[in-house]
Formats: C-alpha cells, sequence, structure tokens
C-alpha cells in the first residue's frame, strides 16, 4: 500500500471512530481515587507541560488554589513556595484522560465526572464547573471560591453521583452526545455557549435526581447552582468530546489531530499517529468582547482544555450553528458562518451527527488534518473564555483565538521524519 | 479581485522593482484575472499580482500598506512608487552539494499525499513513467515530457506544475526546450519564463538552494506547498524529482512517486 493510501485509510479510521465513539455518563469520583497519579502531591493542570517558574498568572492562581485547598498550605505565599520548590509535582490533564477549562487546575479532593464509551472502551474525565466570574479555573482563589468548591465537593457531587447512579440502573448512564448534538441544533456551539444543552442536561438530571430520593432542600440547591451556571454542561461536553478524540488516537499513520490545548503560556497539540508527543507554541491571546473596566492588555494568552470540543468537531469549528455567539465572543454572524466554512478546508470530514441547522444540516467540520493546516495556512479557530492575567482576578471577556500554524509545523516535520518515506 | 480600484504592495519582484524605482511609475496590461489573481505583462515577462502572489522576479504582492499605489483602470494595472518596497529576490544558485534531499524527500511524500482525484493521480502517474523511463538523462526527461504538457487540471496543469518544478530543480545545469502551444496561457507564460531563468520561480528555487543546506527546508517546501490547489505539491514533487536524479537516487525517486499513488512498473 502506498503512503497516501496508508495516511487515507488511517484517517478514515480515525474519523469514523471519533465520530461513532459514544459518550455515556456513568458516574462521579473523587479525583484521588481515580486517578494513580494523586498518589504524591499532585495537581493536573490544562495544556501542554509547563513549570512553575513559566506558568502564566491565571494557571499560578489556580495552583495555589488548589493547593490551598488540598490543605497542603495554610496560606497563599507559602503555596507558592511549595510551588515553586517543585513539593508538588504539575502534570498535564491530558497525559492522565482529564480535561478541564482555562487553568485546568484538578487536585485529588475534587470531584470528577467519568464519560465512558463502551463502544471503543475508552474512559474520560472532566471536573464540575464553578459557574463564571470569579472562579479557580480562572486563576481566583479567594475565599468565596474555595468554599464554593469544597461545596461542589460534598453536597452537589453526591447529588450528581446520586442521579448518575439512578441513569446507570435505568438506562446504562446519561448519553451526554445526544444532548450535544440536540444541543447544537438548537444554537449552542458547544464551547463557548451551552445554553442550551445545560438545559438539556437539567432536564435529565432532575428526574433522576428525583428517583433518587434526594432531599428536596439538596434537590433544590443543586437545581438551582445548574441553573444559574450555563456552563456546566461545558465539561461534560469536554469529557464527551475527550473520549471521542481518544478513540481517534494512536492510530498509526493518521495525522488526525487529537488534542488541542493551552496551559497560558504554550499551546500544544497531539497528532494520532504521534502518540503523547505535545508539539507547542506560543499560546495567543484571545480577541473578543471583554467585562466592563478590563482592558485589551489585561488579557493573559489563551488558555485550558476546552478545545477538545473544536479538536471533536464542534465548538469554535461549529460557529455557525450558534448565531447568538457572538454576542458573548464579538464578531458578526457572517463570521459565525465563514469560519465554520472555513474549518472545513482543513479538516476530513462532515460530521455523521452533529449538524448545523443554518448549513441545511450539514455536518459540522471534522477531522482535524495536520497535513492540511499546513498546507493551507489556515489555523483552526478556538471560540474562549478570556482571563485576567494576574493571579485571583478571573475571568475578564470572551472571544476567539487561533492555534499558531508552528506548532503544526513542527509537528509535520516529525511527521515526515517518523513516516515519509 | 476587484476592478477599478486602488491598492497598495509592500514588495516587488526585484527586476520589476528596478524598472519601476528607474522610472518613478509603470503601467502595464492586464492579461489574466482569476478569483484571487490578477497577471498583468510587462515586456513579455508575467507580473503575478496578488496578496500572497507566485513569488517571481516579476510579481507584486498587495498589502493593506505600503510604498507603492497599485491601481487598476479599465484593463491596466499601474504602479506608482512612493518609496522603495521590498525586494523579492533570486536565491541564485550555488555549487553546494545536495545534502538535504533525505529530509526533503521526507516532507514530499507527506505532503503528496494530499493529491486528490483522478486527474492529479493520473498525472502522478505519467510523472513516475516519465521518470523511469528517462532515467538518468534529464534532456530525455524533458524529451519525453514534451507530449505530456498540458495534462491536468487547473489554470496552470498539474503536469506542467511538476515540469516548472523539474526545470528549477536543475537549474542552469539543464539545457531544455519544449513546444508549449498545447496549455493554457498561463502555464505557457510561466514554463516559458522558468525555461529562460531557472530562478523564476523564487520559492521553487529557494527549496533547491535550501536542500544544499541555504536555508530553512521545511519552511520553503511549506511555502511551495500552500500555492493554488495541487500546484505547489506538484512544483515541490518536481524540484525534489530532479534533486533526487542529481545525486543518483532512482530508488528514492521511484519509491517517491509511487508512495503518492504512482503505480507504474516497468515491464
Amino acid at each position: 500500500m502506498s503512503l497516501r493510501e496508508e495516511i487515507e485509510k488511517a484517517n478514515q479510521m480515525a474519523v469514523e471512530r471519533m465520530m461513532e465513539a459514544s459518550a455515556l455518563w456513568v458516574d462521579v469520583v473523587e479525583a484521588g481515587r481515580k486517578l494513580a497519579v494523586f498518589s504524591q502531591p499532585t495537581i493536573l493542570h490544562a495544556g501542554p507541560p509547563v513549570e512553575w517558574e513559566s506558568a502564566s498568572g491565571p494557571l499560578r492562581g489556580a495552583l495555589i488554589g488548589a493547593t490551598l485547598l488540598e490543605g497542603w498550605a495554610d496560606d497563599p505565599q507559602s503555596a507558592e513556595r511549595k510551588l515553586a520548590k517543585g513539593e508538588i509535582r504539575l502534570l498535564p490533564t491530558h497525559e492522565v484522560g482529564v480535561v478541564a477549562p482555562m487553568a485546568g487546575a484538578v487536585s485529588p479532593s475534587m470531584p470528577l465526572v467519568v464519560i465512558r464509551d463502551p463502544k471503543y472502551g475508552n474512559e474520560a474525565y472532566s471536573n464540575l464547573n464553578e459557574g463564571i466570574g470569579k472562579v479557580l479555573r480562572y486563576g481566583a482563589y479567594d475565599e468565596t471560591v474555595l468554599k464554593r468548591l469544597k461545596w461542589m465537593g460534598s453536597e452537589l457531587s453526591s447529588a450528581f453521583k446520586a442521579a448518575v447512579d439512578q441513569a446507570v440502573k435505568e438506562r446504562g448512564g446519561m448519553d451526554v452526545k445526544l444532548i450535544l448534538t440536540q444541543a447544537l441544533n438548537m444554537g449552542d456551539e458547544g464551547h463557548n455557549r451551552h445554553v442550551a444543552g445545560t438545559s438539556l442536561f437539567l432536564n435529565e438530571l432532575v428526574r433522576y435526581m428525583i428517583m433518587s430520593d434526594l432531599p428536596k432542600e439538596v434537590t433544590l440547591r443543586v437545581v438551582d447552582f445548574v441553573k444559574g451556571n450555563n456552563f456546566t454542561f461545558l465539561n461534560f461536553a469536554m469529557a464527551a468530546g475527550k473520549v471521542m478524540t481518544l478513540a481517534a488516537h494512536n492510530i498509526k499513520y493518521s495525522t488526525v489531530i487529537t488534542v488541542m490545548s493551552r496551559n497560558g503560556t504554550e499551546a500544544g497539540i497531539w497528532v494520532s499517529g504521534l502518540g503523547k508527543t505535545w508539539f507547542t507554541a506560543q499560546a495567543k491571546i484571545p480577541q473578543g468582547v471583554l467585562f466592563p473596566g478590563f482592558r485589551p492588555e489585561d488579557a493573559n494568552p489563551d488558555i485550558g482544555d476546552s478545545a477538545i470540543t473544536e479538536t471533536s468537531g464542534f465548538g469554535g469549528f461549529a460557529m455557525a450553528a450558534a448565531p447568538s455567539i457572538v454576542s458573548w465572543v464579538g464578531g458578526s454572524v457572517q463570521f459565525a458562518v465563514e469560519n465554520t466554512e472555513r474549518m472545513y478546508q482543513i479538516t476530513l470530514a462532515k460530521h455523521r451527527y452533529f449538524k448545523i441547522p443554518y448549513l441545511s444540516f450539514q455536518g459540522t467540520p471534522t477531522g482535524l488534518d495536520l497535513r492540511k493546516v499546513v498546507k493551507t495556512g489556515i489555523e483552526p479557530t478556538i471560540n474562549t473564555g478570556i482571563a485576567h492575567k494576574q493571579p485571583g482576578v478571573g475571568q475578564i471577556g470572551a472571544g476567539v483565538v487561533s492555534m499558531s500554524i508552528e506548532m503544526f509545523k513542527r509537528a509535520l516535520r516529525h511527521y515526515a521524519q517518523e513516516y515519509g518515506i | 479581485m476587484p476592478r477599478n480600484m486602488a491598492y497598495k504592495a509592500s514588495s516587488l519582484g526585484e527586476d520589476l522593482l528596478w524598472e519601476l524605482m528607474r522610472r518613478g511609475s509603470l503601467a502595464m496590461e492586464v492579461a489574466e484575472r482569476t478569483k484571487d489573481n490578477v497577471y498583468a505583462v510587462f515586456h513579455g515577462h508575467l507580473v503575478p499580482v496578488a496578496q500572497e502572489p507566485l513569488l517571481t522576479p516579476f510579481s507584486v504582492s498587495l498589502s493593506s500598506q505600503g510604498p507603492v499605489e497599485v491601481s487598476f483602470e479599465g484593463n491596466f494595472m499601474i504602479l506608482t512608487a512612493h518609496a522603495q518596497p521590498l525586494s523579492i529576490g533570486r536565491p541564485g544558485e550555488s555549487p553546494g552539494e545536495i545534502k538535504g534531499w533525505p529530509e526533503l524527500v521526507k516532507l514530499a511524500s507527506v505532503l503528496g499525499s494530499l493529491l486528490r482525484g483522478d486527474l492529479d493521480l493520473h498525472v502522478s502517474r505519467l510523472a513516475l513513467k516519465l521518470l523511469e523511463e528517462g532515467w538518468p538523462d534529464p534532456e530525455a526527461v524533458i524529451e519525453g515530457a514534451q507530449r505530456y504538457v498540458g495534462a491536468g487540471a487547473g489554470s496552470t496543469p498539474s503536469f506542467d506544475d511538476f515540469l516548472a518544478g523539474y526545470i528549477t530543480g536543475w537549474g542552469r545545469s539543464l539545457q531544455a526546450r519544449l513546444d508549449l502551444s498545447n496549455t493554457t496561457y498561463l502555464s505557457r507564460a510561466i514554463l516559458s519564463e522558468v525555461l529562460a531563468d531557472r530562478d523564476y520561480l523564487v520559492e521553487v528555487a529557494r527549496v533547491r538552494e535550501c536542500a544544499k543546506g541555504r536555508g530553512d527546508l521545511l519552511h520553503h517546501s511549506l511555502r511551495v506547498a500552500s500555492m493554488g490547489g495541487s500546484s505547489g505539491i506538484f512544483m515541490l514533487l518536481g524540484v525534489t524529482s530532479a534533486l533526487l536524479q542529481r545525486v543518483g537516487e532512482k530508488d528514492v525517486l521511484l519509491k517517491l512517486w509511487r508512495s503518492i499513488g504512482g503505480t507504474h512498473r516497468s515491464p
């Protein structure tokens, strides 16, 4: 078989598996109980590997917050000292199957949602979403942030666990992919807009919570929390995206991108046929709509694992499905449509299940091809939140950013060394 | 590209620039328009005009700002210099050894895998047959190429793109003559220029020189590959083929073409 045919066959398989993977929510577990990496003091973070010295403000803030939450330090100064000395290990989330938005700090006591793909036998995990504004994932760590995280690790996660156990009992779990598919038909793009997704999720959740006999006041608090945070579904969608891309990963010869992620300093990608090797470049600063009182120079370079949504064929790639997104990230409806159209040029397929009503129910651009990115020079577009560059401040806006072509060029060089004749 | 509008240019091909700086302004007839490009003619030379034009000694690279005013009036393009723009220069040919061919082959095989469609794959088989039959004599390849000129799709047919890359790859060491009456206007113009000036396709010539250690081979290979739909890929395969012939790597050359879909086997 020629190299061209080998690549074509591998990519077909990768895209097919990505589209056909299931994504069932089956559990909520404490991170420390699920992942062996937490056998020593460890905090996971979004994006490619990074050391404390080069970590950005929001990532530093989140790491300090996670250290305080775990009780590994009594105050931010001693947390910083421990982190700087390397007494707490930092590991990229993706390397252990976790995805988490923005800073992506995950420490052992935090709850993880478990998304399972029975079809290809993979599992992926994400933390729970705290809401917008002053939150850990944007680098805030004051008392209100830590108090909310503690509640999320106890009452909220217990309620979610009870509900998902019920869902597993009744139907083998909650079908996150189905919710995502419906949400894309209801004006979400699955990354920065989850108005439909969170509502659909809540519709299901409520029933399972009632069936699991939770106290009424707990149910009410959980429902109010989810209802008040349209981004609740983001983390579920991300873990679903991760489990889909896991199905497409590690296929010999495949040039499909299976990870795109940022740590606030660098952005990085994985290529299916190149295993877990990171190819990185400087993370760009998102352009978009800032909350009142903030200026463009306050913005940190892009951060978070949430680009897994684009990697798996929704998010920014499906912007044409979400005209309302432009009020949140800036631009015009025309821009949203053009962006999706542009992404078709660097992808291999139109998604079989994720459809865009406005484009006559065409499938979303799916299966980002390393070769097409470098051939066309078109950088993948990501919808994203904007973090303040100083630790402790939080989210200051939302916008659009692209992944630098440089990391794709590096990956191509490596790919050519590995597979070129 | 809209007609009757004014643009700016930031860089010009070195030959056109020299004329413009000497005369202050130049007017030339527009010979062809495509969606993103305009092709004018100056003293018999093709002048590619676009935001990212084919880089030649006569190209005009448009940008939002720049010291050269570019206006279109009817079927004419007028260049007016207010200051000196950047120059798109020929890389020149060096006598160095072609040590970079293994890396170039790897890149070309991966980028070549993007070729799709029956016509492009057919052209790749023609190229394989031609190179195999003509080995080791480049003149024999050119002679054989005569019957395929114009084969393939697009305003510059794929076979012609391959040939333009191949001739550039051989540099001045190749004496070549071709009857170009069977191809498109644009392709005829480009191939005529390449036959007269081995550095006319500046980026392709840079790949040839990078293979001798003069610059970033990956960067320039990607620049070439990014041209047009499949034009750049065929040019890259062309220059790579010439370099492999120059270093006597017949097996690698045949393997390269077979890796992208060529299936010709000698009897």
